[in-house]
């Protein structure tokens, strides 16, 4: 899931990389219960609505043929759909278009993911976030980076991604280039 | 001047190959590198190093670590100074300049030490008794300049400081033998181990004895993978575990370096292995420079190879004066003899050959002025005994030892007192936190190992902690002080409170050792007390009757050792002090001249000033060109909330006063939002986009409260209604076009022709599209004039703003800010939540009493609007106000009554501006009966004028509303 250096922020040094992935789409499944949801999510993206705290990737060309995507929890009626087109949550939203019960609401534009790489990650991740915020892999997290309230996803044993309401997204980035800059 | 090097093997930390220079007081000296500042002033015979808080005595360099009361220096010189960091912890560097605090002109002639001649006026709580009369704030100007005692350099610190987190299940805090000992034990149970150690290499007392048992044990943590943080100290223990720890990255002259950083670490268990104070004796004079710790002593002959001087006496109130004899002596240091309080027999080893044994024997007072030259002892509890005169240049002091149980009694710990050794020790472990080695009272070495290697066995491996062996201190004496002997006998060197301060505290029946600290300030200041604290409540137990137990010792607080205000803010400096949300399109505002400042925690223009330009005449430059003309806003900031779900209509009639759920899809209608006592807390418009599909604006400062209380009463009230609320503020932006011309401005763009006034009402929304952007247009005006508020995806803001302001020529048209909009709601008559209301404010204040009869529906806070004072007729209600000489801005804030104040008030301003399109000012207020009283005439008064002011009818302009529909 890499929607490629278009539009993107690009901060490195040694053992760390972030970049800014403004071309990520991110949509909120919205449900009054997970019952709601569950069969439209499975038939379209091939997996179910991720265990709490958790996050799953959905295989890629899933059950509707949609393309690499990631689904994480965020809470008991929420679960965030984040992926490298639009192709997934218009998927959703039209098997959702006479739902009563569940919505998709996008969120695309308002949330920066900010995504995390190299070896010394950790490194950074202990000095924007208590520990306790910092997910394993397959870990969704809410938690408060660099004074901001944000998600962050262990996508991978390499990779974590954070997702900042873009309001807080300079504040945050610039918090990180400080840090770069002594790490 | 009588200190001086030792020869190796002394030195143990010092690369004496690596010599240093560095400026004190403005005079250079040399050192070696290894030293710390204390040392190296102490090894150039440097005995004068600063004078005390009050009285400005003299004082020298008194221990050898945290506790140091009174060598403290200002470090670095311009905008790196650092002040009051202790000499004795301060890391000799190259170039290193420092300066000694609290004197004036300078340390050896300090004009305050004037103090010291009305020292007999100046007793403990004196400033309690005086500056009283005639004004205390004659004497204010003079005592803030006393106050303190190094000062900070005023400018902005150039060197930077971070922090970081950490989660450990074992976290070991004192690096020294015991400390070594729970951390690899810890480790090698298989738990996950930091060691935290203030010095910077491990083994603590021991590690400048050149221990074989330390580099053993330093090897087995390295194998262990323990991880070692020196330089760092712990200065708190806060809940559920956590540790705030300080590590020093770079020395005092880090010139823009990372300096600090500030560790928050949650540890599931932690070991305390923090060491012990030693205590000092009460003599006369013994704030001398000259008189040190005995330990301090010892610690500088082998660690540093510093003699601090050639003749020592050691003034002893307990069993370690003996070991410290003999190990000075092995340094080359001589030492002539030991003045013990206590009878022969209850002293412990005997003294080393050559060394004179006085016991209950008290030293009397000590000879010379700058630096000790003999002391004068007397046997202690025969008065009238002639003295004896021992010649010596240096006098050591050693009472005995105190736990540092700082971080137990933070964790909540108990304590108890030990009698024999006369010290405060760990009642059993505290909440999260067991404590091994001194600062447990367990100070035989082998007792302390075998403690801590099974206290961090039985942690890792979650099994039962074993008790602590506490012992091998020795016995101390418990009293401290010898009345009858002339001259001030210091009790805390730092802030000069001496024996005769805490019984006049007695005298004036002070009891609570709490209330002792606050009135004779012992215990205060930099160091805490950490070589007073005991000696003091000591002290007070005798001298009221009690034991030291029962007095009790004063509360322990985070920090345990100053910390610099720069490792507490961190990174929250510059644009990272807090965090601001950002515009979407903030750099094209910027570089269309907006003059950006902070409106509920969003940085957004206030205006777009032209050259010359205030903010004011600018603001009115806007808003008088929007009524002319068009105008054009950004409103990204305003909250939005999507709301979904089968019941979203009901939840909306009980989240608003006015009735939603008839609204007809696409119809938009304001709304009043109040909490649980009805007060009104936020407003906005809510459009229906679906039968069950809600756009909710709130105010922009709003948001969250109401995106939370939304969320609160849906999970804990309204549990049975199925809705869904979700915050897209970051999502959608939000550009507003207003003004006469704003529709011909919008076609022109572009815009579809569904949008036009004629075809579209106001307080309607449609779904639109420009090109393949999706919008969501509002018509709704908080100006007062024909106004589009264009909902549309954030990133797409600053392409929209380009293609609206490419045709603004055309129509007159600008960009306007808050300050514009400001006025031009004020010209309408429309409240601004939070400016016109406050905490107290009802729906029915701002003339919504009709909507509320009208409501037969519950909604929240309706009881609370039925209580007798909402029902008060005299409530203050929201008026529009003129001045009466109309041309006179009624202050915002002043207050309306019939009398100048003090007086009852009638009400207040609340918004005020100059209209441009008035030509005259006008204001909104809070007035009570202000329904009743318009025509009335009142006076607005404010900072000692008054300005006559007519209750008049609002709106301002366009009373009919036709300006809103184009």
């Amino acid at each position: 899931m890499d929607s490629g250096p278009a539009g993107s922020e690009f901060m490195e040094t040694a053992g760390v990389t972030v970049r800014v992935d403004r071309g990520l789409h991110v949509a909120a499944i919205r449900y009054v219960d997970p019952s709601a949801i569950k069969d439209v999510v499975t038939a379209v993206l091939g997996v179910e609505i991720p265990a709490p705290l958790r996050a799953v990737w959905p295989p890629p060309a899933g059950g509707a043929g949609v393309g690499e995507c990631l689904v994480l929890w965020r809470n008991p009626h929420e679960s965030w759909l984040i992926s490298s087109d639009a192709a997934p949550s218009s998927a959703i939203a039209a098997a959702l278009r006479e739902a009563t019960m569940a919505c998709i609401v996008d969120q695309t534009g308002g949330i920066r993911p900010i995504r995390i790489r190299g070896r010394r990650r950790g490194d950074l991740l202990i000095r924007l976030a208590s520990v306790a915020s910092i997910p394993a892999t397959n870990q969704a997290l809410a938690g408060r980076w660099a004074d901001v309230t944000a998600v962050a996803v262990g996508s991978s044993d390499d990779e974590t991604i954070l997702l900042v309401e873009r309001v807080y997204a300079d504040h945050i980035l610039g918090w990180i280039r400080e840090t770069l800059a002594d790490l | 001047m009588s200190a001086s090097r030792l020869p190796a093997p002394c030195g143990t930390r010092l690369d004496r190959t690596r010599s240093l220079s560095f400026l004190f007081n403005g005079r250079p000296y040399r050192g070696y590198a290894g030293d710390t500042l204390a040392s190296a002033l102490l090894a150039n015979g440097v005995d004068l190093v600063g004078r005390s808080f009050k009285l400005h005595r003299p004082r020298g360099i008194y221990s050898c670590g945290v506790e140091e009361p009174v060598g403290l220096v200002d470090v670095g010189d311009g905008a790196g100074r650092t002040p009051n960091l202790r000499a004795t912890l301060v890391e000799l560097e190259e170039g290193l300049i420092a300066n000694s605090v609290n004197c004036w002109p300078s340390v050896g002639f300090d004009l305050g030490a004037v103090n010291n001649l009305f020292a007999r006026v100046l007793p403990a709580g004196f400033y309690y008794k005086t500056f009283k009369w005639p004004n205390w704030h004659w004497f204010e100007p003079f005592i803030r300049r006393m106050a303190g005692l190094g000062r900070a350099s005023g400018l902005p610190d150039p060197d930077r400081y971070e922090e970081a987190s950490a989660a450990v299940d074992v976290l070991v805090i004192g690096g020294g033998i015991a400390g070594m000992h729970a951390a690899a034990a810890a480790a090698e149970a298989g738990a996950c181990t930091w060691l935290l150690s203030l010095g910077t290499r491990l083994g603590g007392g021991a590690a400048w004895r050149k221990d074989e048992e330390v580099d053993a044990l330093t090897r087995r943590l390295g194998s262990l993978g323990v991880r070692i943080l020196t330089r760092t100290i712990a200065f708190g223990t806060y809940d559920h575990g956590l540790i705030g720890a300080c590590e020093h990255l770079a020395g005092a002259r880090s010139g823009g370096a990372l300096r600090e950083r500030l560790w928050k670490i949650r540890a599931r268990h932690v070991i305390a292995a923090c060491g012990a104070f030693e205590r000092p004796v009460l003599f006369p004079g013994n704030d001398t420079p000259g008189v040190m710790l005995a330990g301090a002593v010892e610690k500088y002959a082998h660690a540093f190879g510093v003699a601090c001087g050639r003749r020592a006496v050691i003034a002893a109130n307990g069993d370690g004066a003996c070991r410290v004899a003999e190990s000075l002596r092995l340094a080359g240091v001589e030492v002539v003899a030991i003045v013990d309080r206590r009878p022969r027999a209850d002293c412990g080893l005997p003294p080393p050959v050559g060394v004179r044994m006085l016991t209950e024997t008290a030293v009397a007072r000590v000879l010379g002025a700058g630096r000790v030259s003999g002391i004068r002892v007397v046997p202690a509890g025969s008065e009238g005994a002639p003295p004896e005169q021992l010649v010596c240049d240096i006098l050591l002091s050693a009472g005995g030892f105190a736990p540092a149980v700082h971080l137990h009694s933070q964790a909540g710990g108990k304590l108890r007192w030990l009698d024999e050794s006369a010290m405060f020790v760990p009642d059993g472990p505290a909440p999260g936190l067991w404590s091994v080695g001194a600062c447990a009272g367990v100070f035989a070495r082998e007792a302390a190992a075998a403690h801590a290697e099974a206290v961090g066995r039985a942690l890792a491996l979650r099994t039962c902690v074993p008790p602590i062996p506490v012992g091998g201190a020795g016995r101390s004496r418990l009293s401290t002080f010898l009345p009858g002997l002339k001259g001030k006998q210091f009790v805390d060197l730092q802030n000069d409170v001496t024996a005769s301060d805490v019984g006049l505290a007695a005298l004036e029946n002070y009891r609570s050792v709490e209330h002792l600290k606050r009135y004779t300030t012992t215990g205060m200041g930099t160091d805490q007390g950490k070589t007073s604290n005991i000696n003091a409540l000591v002290l007070l137990g005798e001298l009221t009757g009690r034991d030291p137990a029962e007095v009790g010792t004063t509360k322990f607080r985070p920090p345990f050792t100053p910390v610099t205000l720069g490792m507490l803010v961190g990174r929250r400096i510059g644009r990272l002090y807090r965090p601001l949300k950002r515009l979407p399109a903030e750099d094209w505002h910027r570089a269309h001249g907006a003059l950006l400042e902070h409106f509920g925690n969003w940085q957004r223009p206030a205006a777009y000033p032209r050259a010359e330009e205030s903010l004011e005449v600018a603001a009115q430059r806007e808003a008088g060109a929007v009524r002319r003309g068009a105008g054009l806003f950004d409103g990204s900031p305003l909250g939005k909330l999507e709301i979904f779900g089968p019941d979203a209509a009901e939840f909306l009639d009980l989240m608003y006063v006015g009735t939603l759920s008839n609204l007809r899809e696409g119809q938009a209608r304001y709304g009043l939002l109040l909490n649980e006592n009805g007060i009104l807390v936020d407003d906005g418009i809510v459009a229906r986009l679906g039968p069950q599909h809600f756009w909710v604006n709130t105010t922009s400062a709003g948001i969250e409260r109401t995106a939370a209380a939304f969320e609160e009463w849906l999970q804990c009230e309204f549990t049975d209604l199925k809705v869904l609320v979700t915050n897209i503020t970051s999502r959608w932006g939000n550009v507003t076009v207003a003004g006469p011309k704003a529709w011909q401005w919008l076609a022109a763009a572009g815009f579809d022709a569904a949008l036009a006034p004629g075809v579209m009402s106001h307080m309607t929304m449609k779904e639109s599209r420009l090109g393949p952007v999706p919008l969501r247009v509002l018509r709704a005006s908080f100006s007062g004039e024909l106004g589009y508020e264009i909902n549309l995806p954030a990133d797409e803001v600053r392409p929209l703003l380009e293609r609206l302001w490419a045709r603004a020529g055309d129509f007159d048209a600008v960009l306007y800010g808050i300050e514009a909009l400001e006025i031009m709601r004020t010209e309408k008559g429309y409240i601004h939540v939070g400016t016109d209301t406050d905490g107290t404010t009802l729906p029915g204040d701002v003339g919504f009493g009709r909507a509320l009869g009208k409501k037969t529906a519950n909604f929240v806070g309706r009881r609370s609007l039925l209580r007798p004072a909402a029902l008060d007729p005299r409530r203050f209600q929201l008026v529009a106000l003129a001045p009466l000489d109309g041309k006179t801005l009624l202050p915002v804030g002043g207050q309306i009554a019939a009398s100048p104040p003090p007086t009852l008030t009638e009400g207040h301003v609340t918004s005020s501006y100059w209209s441009p399109t008035q030509g005259a000012p006008v204001a909104l207020g809070m007035l009570s009966r202000g329904s009743e009283r318009t025509g009335d005439r009142v006076l607005v008064h404010h900072l000692g004028s008054s300005i006559g002011a007519e209750v008049v009818k609002a709106p301002f302009v366009d009373p009919q509303g036709e300006r809103l529909h184009g």
